[in-house]
Formats: C-alpha cells, sequence, structure tokens
C-alpha cells in the first residue's frame, strides 16, 4: 500500500530512461557520419569530374588543350582541386595516343589508392575535334 | 504548514522543465540524423547530375564548333557528322555503363536540320542552332533517361542613323552582339554601306575615318562619314567570340 502511493522516484526512471535514449541516440550517429567525411573513392573521382566540368565551361579547357598550355592547365587543376589531392592529367585524342609531352601532375603519387576520372571534351574551334582527358586522383593520408 | 505545501506543489516542474529539454534534444538529434542521411543520399545523385552536366557541356561545346563552322562557309552537314563523333567518343569512354546520346537537330518551319539563319533589311542578323538530345545510361545497378534540348543563338542588331552634310554623310551605327539573348563581345566585325539601291557594297575599311567605341556590354558604336545621296544601307558581318558569323543589314535613317 505504501508502495503505490510513494511515486517519487518516478520521473527520476523516467529521466533516466530518456538520459540513455539520449546517449544511444548519439552513438548510433557515429557511423552515419563517416560516408559525409567523402573518404570514398566515390567522392574523389565526383570531386575530379566536376573540376574538369568546370574548366570547360565556355570551352576553356578545350581551348587550353588546342593551344598546348600545359603549364596553365595544370595551374588551373591545382586551383581546382584541395591540395591534400594528388592528381595526374592526361590528354589523349580520339584514337588514344597522349597530347601532352609534358606531365601535368602535382608531382609524385602520395598514396597506392588511385581513382581515376574520364572526361569527354568536345572542342568550339571550327575544326572540330574530341579529346579524352583521364585524370588520376590521389588523397594525401 | 502552506509553505511545505508550496514547497511540494513546485518541485514537480524543474523536472517536467529537464523533460522537456531532452525531448527537444532528442528530436534535435534525430532531425540531425535525418539530415546527415539526406546529405549522403544527394552525394549519391550528384554523380548522376554531373555526368549530365559534362554530356550536356560536350553537346553544347560541339553546337557552337558546328555552327561557327557551318556559319563560315561549311556544309549543313556538319552537324551530323560532329554529333556522331561525338556519341561514339561518350559511348567509348563512359567504363561505369552504356551510355548512349542520341540527337534530334529541330526541323520546322525557320529551322532546316537544326540551324537557322536570318539577315533581314531592318537591321536583324540571326545564326541559331537547335537540337534535341537523349541520353541513355544503363549500368550494372541503375538506369537513365535524360531528354534535353540544347539551343545556340547568336544574334546581331544593327541600327544606323546619319547626319547629312550636302553629300556627305556622317553615319553612326550601334551594333548590339547577344549570345543566347544576353550581351556578348565581338571578335571582329566588318561593316559596308552602299550608296545607291542595288549598287556595289563598299568596305569602310578603306576610309581612315572610321571610329569604334567598344561600351564593354556587347554594344558598339561605329562612325565613319561618306558620299550619298539620300539613299544609304549599311551592313555588318561579325563574329562573336565563339566565331560564329553573323550578317545583318540596316536602312541608315537621317536625323
Amino acid at each position: 500500500m505504501r508502495l503505490l502511493r510513494d511515486n517519487k522516484g518516478q520521473i527520476r526512471i523516467i529521466e533516466a530512461f530518456f538520459a540513455s535514449l539520449l546517449i544511444l541516440s548519439t552513438i548510433a550517429l557515429i557511423p552515419s557520419q563517416n560516408p559525409v567525411i567523402d573518404t570514398t573513392n566515390e567522392a574523389l573521382q565526383l570531386k575530379g569530374q566536376d573540376a574538369l566540368t568546370t574548366l570547360d565551361s565556355n570551352g576553356y579547357l578545350s581551348t587550353l588543350i588546342e593551344n598546348e598550355n600545359w603549364t596553365v592547365l595544370r595551374k588551373c587543376l591545382i586551383s581546382s582541386l584541395s591540395p591534400a589531392i594528388w592528381f595526374n592529367l592526361t590528354v589523349f585524342d580520339e584514337n588514344m595516343s597522349a597530347l601532352n609531352n609534358t606531365p601535368i601532375s602535382s608531382g609524385s603519387p602520395v598514396s597506392e589508392k588511385i581513382v581515376s576520372a574520364e572526361y569527354v571534351c568536345a572542342g568550339i574551334s571550327r575544326q572540330y575535334r574530341v579529346y579524352v582527358v583521364r585524370l588520376q586522383l590521389s588523397r594525401v593520408t | 504548514m502552506t509553505r511545505r505545501l508550496r514547497k511540494h506543489g513546485t518541485s514537480g516542474q524543474a523536472l517536467i522543465i529537464t523533460s522537456l529539454i531532452i525531448a527537444v534534444l532528442l528530436l534535435s538529434t534525430t532531425y540531425y540524423v535525418f539530415e546527415m542521411k539526406r546529405s549522403v543520399m544527394k552525394d549519391v545523385t550528384t554523380k548522376s547530375n554531373s555526368c549530365l552536366k559534362a554530356i550536356r557541356l560536350s553537346t553544347t561545346n560541339t553546337m557552337i564548333s558546328a555552327l561557327a563552322n557551318f556559319t563560315n562557309g561549311g556544309e549543313r552537314e556538319v552537324f551530323i557528322t560532329d554529333f556522331n563523333r561525338l556519341s561514339s567518343n561518350i559511348r567509348k569512354h563512359y567504363y561505369e555503363g552504356e551510355c548512349l546520346l542520341r540527337f534530334t537537330p529541330l526541323n520546322s518551319s525557320s529551322y532546316l536540320n537544326g540551324t537557322y539563319t536570318l539577315c533581314d533589311q531592318n537591321g536583324m542578323g540571326i545564326a541559331s542552332s537547335y537540337v534535341s538530345f537523349v541520353v541513355n545510361y544503363s549500368g550494372l545497378t541503375e538506369a537513365y533517361c535524360w531528354e534535353f534540348s540544347t539551343n545556340v543563338t547568336t544574334t546581331l542588331i544593327l541600327r544606323s542613323t546619319h547626319t547629312s552634310n550636302g553629300t556627305e554623310k556622317t553615319v553612326n551605327v550601334t551594333c548590339q552582339m547577344l549570345n543566347e539573348n544576353e550581351p556578348a563581345l565581338m571578335k571582329d566585325i566588318a561593316m559596308f554601306y552602299q550608296n545607291e539601291s542595288d549598287g556595289p557594297w563598299i568596305s569602310t575599311d578603306s576610309y581612315s575615318n572610321v571610329t569604334t567605341n567598344d561600351f564593354g556590354n556587347g554594344t558598339y558604336l561605329i562612325s565613319f562619314i561618306v558620299q550619298a545621296q539620300d539613299f544609304l544601307q549599311v551592313s555588318a558581318s561579325a563574329h562573336d567570340s565563339r566565331d560564329v558569323l553573323v550578317v545583318a543589314n540596316a536602312t541608315s535613317t537621317q536625323v
């Protein structure tokens, strides 16, 4: 009878229950953060693809290739990509013959995990040309 | 006794507030988790968006190249040839699945095989191309079908006025260059005039009194002095920065 009337501890139990729920939900949060950090190969590939697409706006990328302006192309990629990303770019013609005689890269590869993004670049000049641009990327670990 | 009751009566309020705060915390945590999941999903969908963006850019560049070729004396068939080349390259270099680009040049009352050129006598010159595309992508886990149209249009608007001093006319020609109805810069322009009906077009290059004012917003004011009677027509032949050639003619009005 006394136990039924004594309800002082109930709210404490509810509070403890809520607190444990809070802790559990916080723990549940931790694994869901992993993909957002962008460490996946797919995210790296997407970054490379986006950098090339941005560079190709208004036909700038094809103009650089046509003029064989590899130094400017390298500088553009350095500006577009994070310093924590290593890259190596190779430009091919339609027959897959490499066009750049000098390496367009940010140094030596820093990781064995290298992803590749391939981009078909159409020229805007009167004499139509199609280039295949291969961008290899690796994240500094 | 009253004091004791009041003390007992308010002791639960703090607990209720605490539980409310905890509930708010729980809700915000749930919302945070939901937002995280949504951002991950967005990352996945942007891959296909990025691919579509790259293909759209390639088609636009191809159209610019073909239109520049066509307006500078090339064959109309250059569109078909160039798009076949692009389509073949996209198919060859898409390793994650099969990507097919199909194109249909617009055929309407004004467009023929996706191209349209206009040079009327009212100061309007247009060079345009319009092509519809379908991209069919089938990968290991997903398949997409995108449909889009691309329009590349270069417009030149010409307005000419002149002041007369006997047979000597001071001509002011305002040229406005547009790319897809947005102001654009010119690469070069050649001006001609005709001082008699059905007479020859005379280039203004031979005159040293030609002045060009570039307003920097796609508008140019070209002034020159010519010898003419009442009849005066001007013609401009201009390349935009994409190398698309457009021609416009206008009858000059006396002010």
